[in-house]
């Protein structure tokens, strides 16, 4: 879809009560970024994270090419987040009335900052618990061009957690190494660190706006949805914007510390990415996402009749009959589950070998995404 | 805090073992009326070879980017 060029002059009606402007840094400073006539703005929305916000904008700081600007969005914070950031080097803004958590944050204070920002300006949107390598943003603007709309990181998961920790800090090595291989081709730009140019996100606004793409408001997140990441990613392709994640841009993020918070977070995710393409429907853009919910769906029901016949099997006949040729498709898994943990180490790629170990969470998983779907389907209250 | 909603869309890895699983799946749980083949099998074993074609696809060495 083609970009008016009257976008800049759309009406904004936001929901949020405070119209002032942040106030953006003078073009051209020292530490900005190569072309010194643009602007960076680092947006991290943060509520109560006074343990972790520190190392996040520790992390700008020591970027090859730093942020003009580091902006933190203190979200109805009860701790210290606001005083940690600004010792640390943040301009605090304190969003207000907002109750849409973090796509609401970032709204009110995209709000602010894009019509003050030229196109050729960009804003990177992070989260507080995001720690970035040196040289993210300085590849992040090298991709941010030729009808890119977003440039996302690769994650990978820091320690903590014990057992769960390590399973999702393998599970996000796979993802890392995955998007790799597919040379920066990603289904989702990451809430964890996404670079935007302006010209992009005011034309998600106008699109908004106009009714081309699904939000009841002209603002860039939509509040209405679980995985407001997500979203946008669909918003960016259906605008016709390509999205990639290059290797260079690289990061590290928290896992969860408990199978409770991690099940909360993966219903989240996966009914919230459920709910997307309800949104959007069946398109050019989102045949391939329904193509993947459909591909899971069949693993649900197949892990199913698995397990049933496995029961089954060892109920009637007192033992299950391995064939060679099963045996030898065993061994293909076996092989893909050690080699695609290599960058975890010896040990987890000896952890990972025996398969058994990280079935618990490929178990789990599909009980979440089933649980997902269903509340998805029966339209039941989201608690997130 | 903020969840980031990454790898919503991911099949996940649950196909792996739903396909390695297959390897042992016996039973016979419906069966098929024009081969006598048990329906849960052949869609569990179709399956665990699907899935073993992209765990083939995921292990063959690429220039990465």
């Amino acid at each position: 879809m083609s970009r008016p060029s009257d976008v800049e002059e759309v009406s904004v009606k936001t929901q949020s009560r405070d119209t002032s402007r942040l106030p953006i840094p003078e073009r051209g400073g020292a530490g900005g970024p190569a072309n010194e006539h643009a602007l960076v703005i680092a947006l991290i929305p943060a509520h109560n994270e006074e343990k972790q916000i520190a190392d996040a904008i520790r992390s700008l700081h020591e970027q090859e090419a730093p942020p003009n600007m580091i902006v933190v969005c203190a979200d109805n914070c009860t701790d210290g987040t606001a005083r940690v950031a600004e010792a640390a080097g943040a301009s605090v803004f304190v969003t207000v009335g907002n109750e849409h958590k973090k796509a609401g944050a970032l709204n009110q204070a995209l709000d602010r900052l894009l019509p003050a920002l030229r196109d050729e300006d960009s804003i990177l949107v992070m989260d507080a618990d995001s720690i970035l390598v040196s040289t993210f943003l300085s590849e992040a603007q090298k991709h941010l061009r030729d009808g890119v709309g977003g440039v996302g990181g690769v994650f990978t998961g820091r320690s903590g957690g014990g057992f769960v920790g390590m399973l999702q800090r393998n599970e996000y090595a796979r993802y890392a190494r995955d998007v790799a291989r597919l040379k920066g081709k990603v289904l989702v730009l990451t809430g964890t660190a996404t670079l935007f140019s302006a010209q992009t996100l005011r034309h998600v606004v106008w699109a908004r706006a106009e009714g081309v793409l699904p939000g009841r408001f002209p603002q860039v997140y939509d509040t209405n949805v679980l995985t407001e990441d997500n979203e946008l990613t669909l918003a960016l392709l259906h605008l016709g914007y390509k999205v990639v994640s290059p290797r260079g841009c690289r990061l590290t993020t928290e896992v969860m510390e408990s199978w409770r918070d991690l099940y909360r977070q993966r219903l989240r995710w996966k009914r919230g990415a459920l709910e997307n393409l309800r949104d959007y429907g069946l398109t050019r853009v989102t045949a391939r996402y329904w193509g993947r919910q459909i591909l899971t769906l069949s693993g649900i029901v197949v892990t199913l009749a698995y397990l049933l016949s496995l029961t089954w099997s060892l109920a009637v006949d007192g033992a299950v009959h391995i064939h060679p040729i099963w045996l030898a498709v065993t061994c293909v898994f076996v092989a893909e589950r050690f080699m695609t943990v290599r960058a975890r180490g010896p040990l987890q790629m000896a952890i990972a070998a025996t398969v058994v170990v990280e079935m618990s969470f490929d178990i789990f998983l599909q009980g979440v995404h089933a649980k997902a779907i269903w509340d998805a389907l029966m339209r039941n209250e989201r608690k997130w | 805090m903020y969840n980031s909603g990454v790898l919503s869309g991911g099949i996940g890895a649950g196909g792996v073992l739903a396909g390695g699983g297959a390897a042992a799946a016996g039973g016979d749980l419906g069966t098929l009326p024009f081969s006598g083949l048990g329906l849960v099998w052949f869609v569990v074993a179709a399956f665990a070879l699907v899935m073993a074609a992209t765990a083939l696809w995921r292990i063959v060495p690429r220039k990465l980017a």
